[in-house]
């Protein structure tokens, strides 16, 4: 990912976790803040338009995750439906690529977004994606988030 | 006597933050419905009196704007209001639902009180 497509993402994933869920995005954490915390959860979102088409792809530990719905909903543990930490992820995922694409390509591109999918991870795959270094690593509230945009050719 | 509101998305997440929302914006609430695509919200509309509807667009087996696209045919839910609550920043599409006559277009994440002020202008 490029300088600027960093930094784009770092503008959007602040705005889009201080709006809904009163989160605060840190850029550069450092190594020992993103290691594993347990299993992850893997959202991807694809999209489309007339010239452009690629991947959106955030990854988060699951009590994170949990705690985004939490913040969302504005309740606390016992008032959070299952499966909320997925639709949270699923959803800040949505509403990111949305904002993402209309500030790298402009209002006036016509995309298509896929519905989010989600899958699980454990704490050896999310040791095998950072040493990829495919993704950009985010901390919020002292939570690493992971993110990658890939635009296909 | 309140309002009926149905409340169409296709995350569970989005249906509950909308009705919570709702509840905190002291409008006078009677009942929630709740659908996760257009083809259910059809069939809500269908078995119930509904005063105003909040939909997304990109939800799987029908969309929004689909939905909007069916209510039209009829009647009766022509004269609903619906405000659609999205991701989508494309003007021209913007544009088109607005043609369409829907009664807003809210972007998520929306602030709350943006939402409510637009709830009470479209129901007083």
């Amino acid at each position: 990912m490029t300088e600027d497509d960093h930094a784009l993402m770092m503008q959007v994933f602040s705005s889009v976790f201080e709006n809904f869920a009163f989160m605060f995005v840190e850029d550069d954490p450092e190594e020992e803040e993103v290691g594993a915390q347990g299993p992850f959860l893997q959202a991807e979102i694809s999209f489309k338009s007339k010239d452009v088409a690629g991947v959106m792809e955030i990854a988060a530990p699951v009590g994170f995750c949990n705690e985004l719905a939490e913040n969302i909903l504005g309740d606390e543990g016992a008032d959070i439906p299952e499966g909320a930490g997925e639709n949270a992820l699923k959803e800040v995922l949505n509403v990111s690529c949305g904002y993402l694409l209309a500030e790298k390509f402009g209002t006036e591109e016509v995309f298509d977004l896929s519905i989010p999918k989600i899958r699980g991870g454990a704490e050896k795959q999310w040791h095998a994606l950072l040493e990829g270094g495919a993704y950009d690593v985010f901390l919020i509230d002292e939570a690493p988030l992971l993110a990658r945009l890939v635009l296909q050719p | 006597m309140g309002y009926n509101v149905l409340i169409v998305d296709d995350s569970m997440i989005i249906r509950k933050m909308v009705a919570k929302t709702l509840a905190i914006a002291d409008l006078d609430i009677s009942e929630y419905y709740f659908a996760e695509n257009g083809r259910q919200a059809l069939e809500q509309l269908d078995a119930h009196w509904i005063d105003i509807v909040f939909a997304d667009i990109n939800m799987p087996e029908m969309s929004g704007v689909a939905m909007v696209e069916e209510m039209a045919k009829k009647d009766l839910l022509e004269q609903i209001p619906v405000v659609i609550i999205s991701t989508e920043r494309n003007r021209q599409r913007i544009a088109s639902l607005k043609a369409m006559g829907i009664g807003a277009y809210l972007q998520k994440p929306f602030v709350p009180e943006e939402f409510a002020q637009v709830v009470r202008d479209l129901l007083h």
